[in-house]
């Protein structure tokens, strides 16, 4: 049914669609298309699982009438989506997390993960290498405190 | 009849072999153990895994301790080494000037010119000017394009644009014209206002060509060649990345300045000498082997290396209760290494690579106290034990019986800290060497010039191959190879270079490539083991004279690595000496030359007297 190379998406006809936006400008900002559809009311992972399998690139989401949204793969089980996010209670930021990881999980690129997503710059993970680098000083002072005190 | 058991207790493992003395003097082998060293070799703590390696050797024979009647244990040649990384230079950026760094999408494309302006004075700008856009973190995609569509259409020449959020490939699909875009730039906040900027994002897959060249920085602000010369570490910084900002301020200043890092004295048999550190690892070496044979080398106090010199003395004293004074550091190994360091007063995190020397020194010292060590397994399980033999000797011994080999036969033990060989000439003289250098060091290099600062992982980079996870059921080995899983693979190692250990997959998080990271693991090993065994081999050749070694077997934990035979074996290949991996007893790999050898020392002796 679905020629052109894009993640495809299933709607619920229930859902509300202006709650998915945030996913989209995350795929859009990754440079990956994708494909809006409606569908019927149908359990959130296997609409996601029939998106995936519609889909040229192997990747497909869903969202249901609850306002879940399920990235889900091709060769994926039905039954387990790679992520579910709950757009209500999720901040915009997730969702868009969601669509960056959709795009990346095409293009074979790492995930990106929440608590890391903000500061994700530079060679060598330049923030991260900042804290392990605090951390690193911490365990070297409390090492030093303990073999003091274990003399 | 007799069963005797021989121990060798090392750095990290302790090996026991269980045999067999029949009255005529023949050895009959039974069985073998390896369990982890537990205390620093040489101290009673070691007894514990003495006891567990016996046992775990005795329990297959259905065999009590106490069916033994002798224990051996080695007589353990003290060295201890140590490693410190000494950084030559950095890179100091004094008034931001330079943002080289790899958004994974940046926006548009192309080399832009023009001077910096917040985004809030947008409007006030004048049409005369050519404008780069700093857009902070506050500023929602939708309305950045906006503005910038309206500044646009009023007439402002908007050429290119800084933004914090990862939403460049947002803003530029929205622009009425396309301008580079780079974006999470983490500490906007900093980049100075009003300035001459340029800007350059290169097409998917290609590097940045403009920014990265000195001359045409210099072409691009109109630079003299002072000024040029000083640009060098950020055109260098931004080599081979996708987009780059650079900014000129009036007293931004960047430098690439040396650190000092003090001298080692080097002290031989006959001259001394000394040496700077920062003369790289070449002069060094050099240096040490005019001199040498070494007596001692001193560090420099209040210097990393120092420092490192005094800690290995102070353990290897407390260790064998002699005082500091008397232990000396005997053999250093300088390797030139590549440090990637944060550049100070940068604005999104950027590294550039300084220069450094990683040294690795060896503490040696006469006896341990194996003596001790052996009277305390006596008293907990009430056999007999004895030390057995030098070290050297008895890896050389059980190393023999390693089928195809025969003297003049070397031995090389790459180990933790040290980088041991010994020979045994045709008329049975053995000569052994201790040398700096070696796992430990492969180690550190590994993880200084990666920046993981993560010693574990760095380990096990060393020790295990890598692979790519391609897709969520799928890895590709580094040698090609394709391995599929049933279950998905954990989502956060998708898309990663992983590690993979004998306790699964570990993610290796850093920008470095598969290629970039296999790269530099053979290559810290070459510098350490290569080097080194090449060193340690023209010591106790026949007149230094490597050619006159006819087998060479490496031993010890090392020689279990899974490429470090094959660089040993292609490094020797041109002495025509046969090199490989030592099969003790045609049964034990690499493993149990010591303890096997204790056995077979000790028959030798019982049959002569």
């Amino acid at each position: 049914m679905n020629q052109k190379p894009a993640i495809v998406i299933f709607v619920s006809s229930s859902a509300p669609t202006d709650l998915l936006q945030p996913v989209l400008w995350g795929m859009e900002e990754e440079g990956i298309p994708f494909e809006i559809h409606q569908a019927a009311n149908s359990s959130i992972g296997q609409l996601a699982k029939q998106a995936a399998d519609s889909s040229p690139l192997n990747v497909g989401m869903a969202q249901g009438g609850d306002a879940m949204v399920a990235l889900h793969h091709r060769d994926l089980p039905a039954e387990t989506p790679l992520f579910t996010v709950n757009c209500k209670n999720a901040h915009s930021s997730s969702l868009r997390l969601l669509g960056i990881n959709a795009a990346r999980l095409v293009k074979g690129q790492p995930l990106a993960f929440y608590e890391h997503s903000e500061l994700n710059t530079g060679p060598g993970n330049a923030p991260q290498a900042a804290d392990s680098r605090l951390e690193y000083l911490v365990a070297l002072v409390l090492d030093e405190v303990l073999k003091e005190g274990y003399r | 009849m007799a069963y005797i058991a021989g121990v060798d207790v090392g750095n990290n493992t302790t090996e026991v072999a269980v045999g067999e003395i029949r009255p005529s003097g023949d050895v009959r082998f039974l069985s073998s153990a390896i369990v982890r060293t537990v205390g620093i070799k040489g101290t009673i703590q070691n007894a514990m895994g003495v006891i567990d390696a016996l046992d775990t050797a005795l329990q297959p024979l259905a065999m009590q301790r106490r069916d033994l009647s002798l224990i051996l244990i080695n007589e353990a040649t003290p060295v201890i080494g140590d490693v410190a990384m000494e950084t030559i230079t950095e890179t100091v950026i004094t008034e931001s000037a330079m943002i080289g760094h790899n958004p994974a999408t940046p926006g548009g494309q192309g080399l832009a010119f023009g001077e910096t302006i917040s985004f809030d004075r947008l409007t006030k700008a004048s049409p005369a000017g050519r404008w780069i856009v700093v857009i902070p973190g506050s500023v929602d995609f939708q309305k950045a394009a906006e503005h910038l569509n309206e500044a646009m259409g009023a007439g402002v020449q908007i050429v290119g644009a800084i933004a914090q959020n990862d939403d460049a490939v947002l803003i530029h699909n929205r622009l009425l014209r396309s301008v580079p875009i780079v974006d999470e730039v983490a500490h906007i906040d900093r980049v100075p206002l009003g300035m001459p900027a340029a800007i350059e994002v290169a097409a998917p897959g290609r590097a940045v060509e403009k920014l990265s060249n000195p001359y045409d920085i210099a072409t691009i602000f109109q630079l003299d060649a002072e000024e040029t010369r000083r640009i060098v570490p950020i055109a260098r910084a931004i080599m081979g990345i996708r987009s780059a900002v650079v900014i000129k301020t009036p007293r931004g200043d960047i430098q690439e300045r040396r650190i000092p890092a003090g001298r080692l004295a080097v002290i031989g048999e006959q001259q001394k000498t000394e040496v700077q550190i920062d003369e790289g690892a070449e002069a060094i070496m050099m240096r040490v082997e005019e001199v040498s044979p070494l007596k001692e080398i001193r560090g420099e106090p209040g210097t990393n290396v120092g420092g490192m010199f005094e800690q290995v003395r102070k353990v290897m004293a407390e260790l064998t209760d002699q005082p500091v004074h008397a232990i000396t550091v005997r053999d250093i190994l300088a390797v030139d290494t590549f440090k990637p360091q944060k550049v100070l007063g940068s604005l999104a995190g950027e590294y550039a690579l300084g220069n450094a020397v990683g040294l690795a020194a060896m503490v040696e010292t006469h006896k341990l106290p194996m003596q001790r060590l052996a009277r305390k397994i006596e008293e907990e399980i009430h056999v007999p034990c004895c030390v057995g033999g030098v070290e050297a000797e008895m890896a050389i011994r059980g190393a023999l019986t390693t089928p195809g080999t025969r003297a003049p036969l070397a031995i090389l033990d790459l180990g933790g800290g040290s980088t041991d060989a010994a020979l045994i000439t045709e008329a049975g003289t053995v000569g052994s060497i201790h040398l700096a250098g070696a796992g430990e060091m492969v180690t550190l290099l590994i993880d200084t010039e990666l920046g993981l600062e993560d010693k574990e992982l760095s380990e096990d980079i060393k020790q295990y191959p890598l692979g790519k996870v391609e897709s969520l059921f799928h890895i590709r080995h580094e040698d090609g190879s394709v391995q599929f899983f049933q279950k998905p693979l954990d989502p956060k190692l998708f898309g990663r270079v992983v590690v993979l250990t004998d306790g699964g997959a570990k993610p290796i998080n850093t920008s470095a490539g598969l290629d970039k990271i296999a790269t530099v693991r053979r290559q810290a090993k070459h510098k350490v083991f290569v080097h080194n065994a090449l060193r340690a081999l023209k010591r106790v050749a026949p007149a230094g004279n490597i050619r006159l070694i006819h087998f060479v077997v490496l031993v010890g934990g090392s020689a279990l690595d899974f490429e470090i035979p094959k660089m040993i074996s292609d490094a020797l290949m041109e002495y025509a000496v046969v090199t490989g991996r030592a099969n003790v007893r045609g049964l034990e790999g690499p493993r149990n030359a010591v303890a096997t050898g204790l056995i077979l020392a000790h028959a030798e002796r019982r049959a002569g007297s």
